[in-house]
């Protein structure tokens, strides 16, 4: 089966800029695999790392950083992943090829600039055409020279769909806590206020309750 | 950004300023219905959506809910979301969002529009629907001017117009936009290829090519079906098209899904050479009157279910294979009896529930039949109609008659301006509730009108109801969201607000009706009636409607409840004259036209199919186009004026049509009375054309227009006419419809003329309720009591053909000839349209106030 799912996203934002499904009525992507790119996707930063292969339930996702655009794809389990990562260089230089015919030299500006998503949909079919010659994985893997110039990919890291998705949790959990430290902050703020106040009360109140007594005294005395 | 485009409404600057406040009906008067909590609202009624885009039945909307219930009008709207525009001017704007992204109501989800209100000098908005208090995001955050405005309105569209399309951000994708794909489902039976439907269709089709919409990411595919499913391969690197025959209908299987719904740039010669081959392939086709529908839309459905888009369907016999097979159910005796409602209704839920199917994977079907006998419509139709698709009919189709017509509407499927993948909600002040909609769609939810398609055509109404017995606050507010997929990729929301003052008294209801929005509505109504309960009962409605209204707008001048503004007084001592408001002086014309009309007339001699059709039309219909399918124009050709059919300058009134200004011809009343037997009539009701020849028309035009002087050699149309007439004919057709299609109707023709006679529909017809002509309805509506409230006795043998031999009416029984018709209005205006002359035999109501 060909890759079932390929993203191109601006890696400052997670913006999608260009994206493809299979039209493959046996295996459709569901919602949820749409999510889960749009996660991965949004979770990237500079700092990543710029290869990763990501397991989910039943699928494994696959990702590159280039040029401040960032690769994803999505096969199922048993898809080599050599061959994810020759499909994704492939994507990748399709796509700034693309770019510079549109564009020129001007080409990141315009990725950089653009607010709205998809801006670059009609790559689409480029892709799409991709994605079917990586129809058969058994196929392409004859391509030996190819598959030697891969041989460092085994560096590459694994992690578990989890653990990327939680990172945004545990962010979200940061957060949280932070809203809650300055929530808790401002009610100690109020409580110090008003432990002055009582001090203040305390420390003059009885002068204060004793000075007008004397004047008290002295004024029923004047009166009297 | 330009000022508010469109509005022909009083100037905009200045809304808060009393100055406004002292136009009746403009501003809702302070005080009014207005509870505590709620401040008045400072709401600049000025800022008005364009009635392309969407119309009221009423402008003022009555204020509580025992107000509505004693004015009877039928409060409502028809919103056609995408309208195209008619100038540059009234393109409408697009915003994209800022960092804040789209600012909605966190409450009721409502989006920002000119009619909210402003506080705490802009850090907070109230919602203008659900009276929320929302914070205003810092980046959005603008000072408020003296009047209580945002600074920065006439900067952003979303504030200052009634209409504006958001670029959606990504949180309003589920997935990646969808390429526009057409998938073409066609029956190649032998019925279909020998009518010569496929070499229409295949020539239309590659005709549109270069033209669907897309960019380079339009997707096409085909199937063929007679007694089994074929599939074609059309892979980019093929010489021609490989075809796969399925003859197993119970377990369908799809062979190589990858190339059935291809992408059109990289196959374009495969697609071709498929197109060019197609009416060949199966010209000696065996099968003549078995058909797989129902597995062949399975299969199309498996192929485009990844993706959706708009799939057309070509059907020319009843499908009899499979599943969705369907049986002859049409009984001759049911005819104008109420077990005519059950032909009308879908005789299985197949169809149904397959385009629920459809709608959830965003398909659409444009349903193309070519019927020769009865094919069951009322079943097939749900299949569109749920999906938000349309329908056409070419009954008898004949290539030579026809080709042309359904070959350009073909065209114009596909090349249309479509949105794609559409969800449309429309939201109204609380209060107040949007009870039913109208058109074609499918509701997910409560009301979340699934559009998969949505195209400049599509057509919605809706019933707005009091859900409280006072309306909380002093305005209303109905506001439209359509969120689309356009055909370049671009996820947009369309969203249109409108903000109407309430009001207090019927007058100012009355007053500010839209008559032919109103019948639209009622049209809408009735229709849905004619379903659920029967056609009778249905006309009864709408005559109902039609009187209660007449009656209301004469003696209903009351003013209810004692919080009446100083000066609403003085309404009730004018004298109570027999007059029918202005508003609604066409309302009984409409009226008695709706009853007439192909979708609800009675009688035995409405073909179940053809009134289908009609009815499924007219539901989707906008107003404008409502209006003419129900009053159709019927201009005099054999005595035009030698300017008409020329290009006319100038903004006179002299009625015009079409692109290049086209002079048109006298229009005159839809009666028999006008036919004579040497003229030639030409009759159009936006759908379908019609020419009418007399039996002693000139032969000098007749043989300028057919090419032949004698009546009985009449086919058709000569299409480049050599003669300065017919050139100018031909103008006329072109401007009006642009589709040249003119069925001719000879005098005497017994099945066509019968047809022609429907639309005259201010004479006497033969069934229960519609034996009224126009003055007879008149009179009724004036003043029901004299003939007893019911519609006169007529016999019902005097068929339409024999209509124009009838006696004048002042010879029927109980019905005295109207001398001096109180409010009698003259037939209805088009636009530039003079009135035409007034009704022969009837004499003008000696200087009556209400006659213009």
């Amino acid at each position: 089966m060909p890759p079932l799912l390929t993203q191109v996203a601006r890696l400052s934002d997670g913006l999608p800029l260009v994206a493809t499904v299979t039209s493959n009525p046996g295996i459709p992507v569901t919602s949820k695999q749409q999510q889960e790119a749009k996660d991965i996707l949004r979770s990237l930063t500079h700092q990543s790392p710029g290869r990763m292969s990501i397991v989910s339930s039943e699928n494994t996702f696959y990702y590159m950083v280039r040029e401040s655009l960032c690769y994803l794809t999505m096969t199922e389990k048993s898809y080599p992943k050599r061959t994810a990562f020759l499909y994704l260089e492939e994507v990748a230089d399709a796509i700034i090829l693309e770019l510079t015919k549109e564009f020129q030299n001007d080409w990141r500006t315009q990725v950089d600039q653009t607010a709205r998503p998809f801006r670059f949909i009609h790559y689409d079919p480029i892709i799409q055409r991709l994605q079917r010659g990586y129809r058969d994985a058994k196929a392409s893997s004859g391509n030996s020279q190819l598959q030697e110039d891969l041989g460092d990919i085994q560096t590459i890291m694994r992690k578990n769909i989890d653990e990327v998705l939680n990172r945004g949790e545990k962010l979200d959990h940061v957060s949280n806590m932070s809203a809650e430290l300055q929530k808790k902050s401002k009610d100690f703020k109020w409580g110090a206020k008003k432990l002055t106040w009582q001090a203040r009360l305390q420390q003059y109140g009885p002068m204060v309750a004793g000075t007008s007594l004397v004047f008290l005294v002295i004024y029923l005395k004047l009166r009297a | 950004m330009q000022p508010p485009a469109a509005n022909s409404a009083p100037p905009p600057p200045n809304q808060q300023m009393p100055g406004l406040m002292n136009q009746p009906g403009m501003v809702a008067q302070p005080g009014m219905g207005v509870a505590p909590g709620m401040p008045a609202e400072n709401i600049d009624f000025s800022i008005k959506v364009p009635e392309r885009l969407l119309r009221f039945t009423t402008g003022s909307i009555p204020a509580s809910a025992g107000l509505q219930n004693s004015s009877k009008v039928p409060i409502g709207g028809i919103i056609t979301p995408l309208a195209p525009a008619e100038d540059e001017e009234e393109e409408v704007d697009t915003v994209q969002p800022g960092n804040s992204g789209i600012i909605r109501c966190k409450k009721c989800r409502t989006y920002i529009n000119p009619f909210v209100t402003w506080l705490e000098n802009g850090r907070r908005w109230r919602c203008n629907i659900c009276a929320q208090l929302n914070e205003c995001p810092s980046a959005y955050f603008c000072h408020l001017d003296e009047t209580g405005q945002r600074r920065d309105k006439d900067q952003r569209p979303e504030l200052s117009k009634g209409v504006v399309e958001w670029i959606a951000p990504t949180e309003y994708m589920v997935r990646p936009p969808q390429e526009p794909s057409y998938f073409f489902v066609l029956d190649v039976s032998a019925t279909a290829v020998r009518s010569g439907m496929l070499a229409h269709a295949a020539n239309a089709i590659k005709e549109s090519l270069d033209r669907l919409p897309g960019k380079g990411r339009t997707k096409i595919g085909f199937i063929t079906y007679d007694n089994s499913v074929h599939y074609y391969n059309l892979a980019p690197d093929l010489n021609a098209p490989q075809m796969m025959v399925v003859s197993d209908l119970k377990e369908l299987f799809v062979p190589l899904p990858d190339h059935l719904l291809v992408n059109l740039k990289e196959s374009r010669s495969v697609v071709e050479s498929f197109l060019d081959s197609l009416p060949d392939m199966f010209a000696k086709n065996p099968v003549v009157s078995l058909s797989c529908l129902g597995p062949a839309l399975k299969a199309a459905f498996t192929v485009m279910k990844q993706i959706g888009g708009k799939m057309l369907v070509f059907q020319s016999i009843m499908p009899n294979l499979g599943d969705g097979a369907l049986r002859p159910r049409e009984n001759q005796a049911a005819m104008g009896t109420p077990q005519e409602s059950k032909i009308l209704r879908p005789g299985t839920p197949w169809y149904k529930d397959t385009a629920v199917e459809f709608s959830r994977q965003q398909i659409s079907v444009d349903m193309f039949l070519f019927p020769y006998q009865y094919l069951d419509v009322s079943s097939l139709s749900e299949l569109p109609r749920y999906t938000a698709g349309s329908l056409h009919s070419y009954v008898g189709f004949n290539s030579e008659r026809d080709g042309f017509k359904f070959e350009s509407q073909l065209k114009k499927r596909l090349t249309q301006h479509t949105a794609w993948e559409a969800v449309m909600r429309i939201r109204c002040t609380n209060g107040m509730r949007i009870t039913n909609f109208y058109g074609n769609f499918f509701i997910r939810g409560n009301d979340l009108l699934a559009l998969p398609n949505c195209t400049p055509d599509s057509s919605f109404a809706f019933d707005i109801s009091h859900d409280e017995k006072n309306m909380p606050s002093s305005v209303c507010t109905v506001q439209s969201a359509l969120l689309y997929t356009s055909s370049e990729g671009q996820r947009r929301i369309r969203v249109v607000t409108q903000a109407m003052p309430l009001t207090q008294s019927t007058k100012d209801i009355m007053e500010s009706v839209d008559t032919a929005a109103l019948c639209n509505l009622m049209a809408k109504r009735a229709l849905d009636m004619s379903l659920k309960s029967s056609l009778d009962n249905a006309r009864m409605r709408v005559q109902q409607t039609c009187l209660d209204l007449i009656r209301t707008s004469k003696g209903g001048r009351t003013v209810s409840g004692y919080s009446v503004p100083p000066g609403g007084k003085q309404q009730i001592d004018k004298p109570d004259d027999d007059e029918i408001p202005s508003q609604l002086e066409l309302l009984p014309l409409y009226t008695l036209a709706l009853m007439k009309n192909v979708a609800l007339r009675g009688g035995t001699d409405v073909h179940p199919d053809e009134r289908m059709v009609a009815q499924y039309a007219l539901n989707a219909m906008s107003v404008t186009e409502s209006r003419d399918y129900l009053y159709p124009k019927l201009f005099s050709i054999h005595n035009m004026l030698p300017e008409a059919g020329l290009p006319h300058d100038g903004d006179d009134d002299i009625p015009v049509a079409g692109r290049a200004r086209t002079r048109l011809p006298q229009a005159v009343n839809l009666s028999c009375e006008r036919l004579t037997n040497d003229g030639i009539f030409l009759l159009d009701n936006g759908i379908q054309m019609s020419l009418w020849v007399g039996s002693a028309a000139n032969p000098s035009i007749l043989q300028s227009l057919f090419e032949t002087s004698s009546l009985q050699e009449i086919h058709s149309l000569v299409s480049t006419p050599s003669d300065d007439f017919g050139k100018r004919f031909m103008n006329i057709v072109d401007a009006l419809n642009g589709q040249g299609n003119v069925t001719i109707v000879r005098e005497g023709d017994a099945h066509l003329e019968a047809r022609f006679f429907w639309h005259l529909i201010e004479d006497r017809a033969s069934f229960q309720g519609g034996t009224y002509s126009y003055e007879e309805f008149m009179k009724f509506c004036t003043d029901p009591n004299a003939s007893g409230g019911m519609p006169p006795g007529m016999p019902t043998s005097a068929g339409p053909p024999g209509q124009r031999g009838m006696p004048p009416p002042a010879g029927q029984r109980g019905m005295p000839p109207p001398p001096g018709q109180p409010g009698m209005p003259p037939p209805p205006g088009h636009p530039g349209m003079p009135p035409p002359p007034g009704h022969p035999g009837m004499p003008p109501p000696p200087g009556h106030p209400g006659m213009p």
